[in-house]
């Protein structure tokens, strides 16, 4: 079949933003890389509850959560770099990782002297979990259209998770696998559909 | 249409040059996977662009490894404006659905 200046036209209106495209697919990629940190990191304080560590050894509570982030911003600002590499463009976004990390590290803070205050007892991991869904919904607001929707969603659902856990006794166990899990889908699901849609 | 702006005339060659107009310089991977082609259909839709001059390709050190860069050349940016001015005429003029 013949190629017809129609069908040129039409080939001219739909070529993709590969740009855009591609930065989609790299947005997703990276909120899926802090999927598994933040899992990962939500295990690791499980693991400390299990051990029943002294109180001289809580250090280790403090710094549970560093491997984990660090790993994240590594490969993040990997792939970032790359992407622009392969883009040609300037900009230094990966820059932003380092500041991400530090928000997630203030706004748990942040949560965790309210829990501490309102006496809620729910324990970092908690904290931690509202503060991210309280993160990704935040970033949707730099997003449009269905983008932005589906971070509000599972920000939302992470907070709604955090409420949930913390009102149900589920065991130090279950309390884990529950919060690893929340902060897996929460930041994994909206990562995959993002990567699909690149 | 001008004789060699034939082998624009194609649905793959012509999105390659529309995203290299707009992007000036991209990586093999990034056209690859931007416009949903297999290795093999870039590079040969490629080597044909590159066969006319529109477009150059270098090997580049990206990160940490060696990637094929391709880059659109002034008589490839005429090219394409060229093809467009066609294009143009024969959308205004009616004369569609019209054969190459």
């Amino acid at each position: 079949m013949a190629f017809t200046a129609q069908d040129a036209a039409q080939a001219l209106h739909d070529v993709p933003n590969v740009e855009e495209r591609l930065t989609t697919n790299v947005n997703g990629i990276t909120l899926m890389i802090w999927a598994l940190a933040t899992s990962g990191i939500f295990l690791t304080y499980g693991v400390l509850d299990l051990m029943n560590l002294q109180d001289a050894e809580n250090w280790a509570y403090a710094g549970a959560w560093l491997p984990f982030v660090a790993a994240a911003m590594l490969a993040s600002s990997h792939l970032w770099r790359a992407h622009h590499q392969a883009l040609n463009i300037g900009g230094n976004d990966h820059r932003w990782w380092p500041s991400f990390a530090v928000l997630i590290g203030a706004a748990g803070a942040m949560l965790l002297v309210t829990e501490i205050l309102l006496d809620l007892n729910w324990g970092v991991a908690l904290a931690m979990l509202f503060a991210n869904g309280v993160l990704l919904a935040g970033f949707g607001v730099f997003c449009s259209g269905h983008v932005r929707s589906i971070h509000f969603a599972f920000g939302a659902f992470m907070g709604i998770e955090a409420i949930a856990i913390g009102l149900l006794d589920l065991g130090v166990g279950g309390h884990t696998l529950a919060t690893a899990a929340a902060a897996l889908i929460g930041w994994g699901v909206p990562g995959l559909l993002l990567a699909r849609k690149g | 249409m001008d004789s060699d702006l034939k082998d624009l005339h194609q649905p793959v060659r012509l999105r390659l040059m529309a995203v290299l107009v707009r992007q000036h310089e991209l990586g093999f991977a990034a056209l690859r996977d931007g416009l949903e082609l297999t290795d093999g259909n870039l590079g040969s839709h490629m080597a044909k662009l590159i066969d006319h001059g529109w477009v150059t390709s270098r090997r580049a050190l990206v990160d940490t490894h060696f990637e094929v860069r391709y880059t659109i050349t002034r008589s490839g940016i005429a090219a394409f404006g060229r093809y467009r001015a066609w294009l143009r005429d024969v959308l205004e003029n009616e004369q569609m659905p019209r054969k190459v």
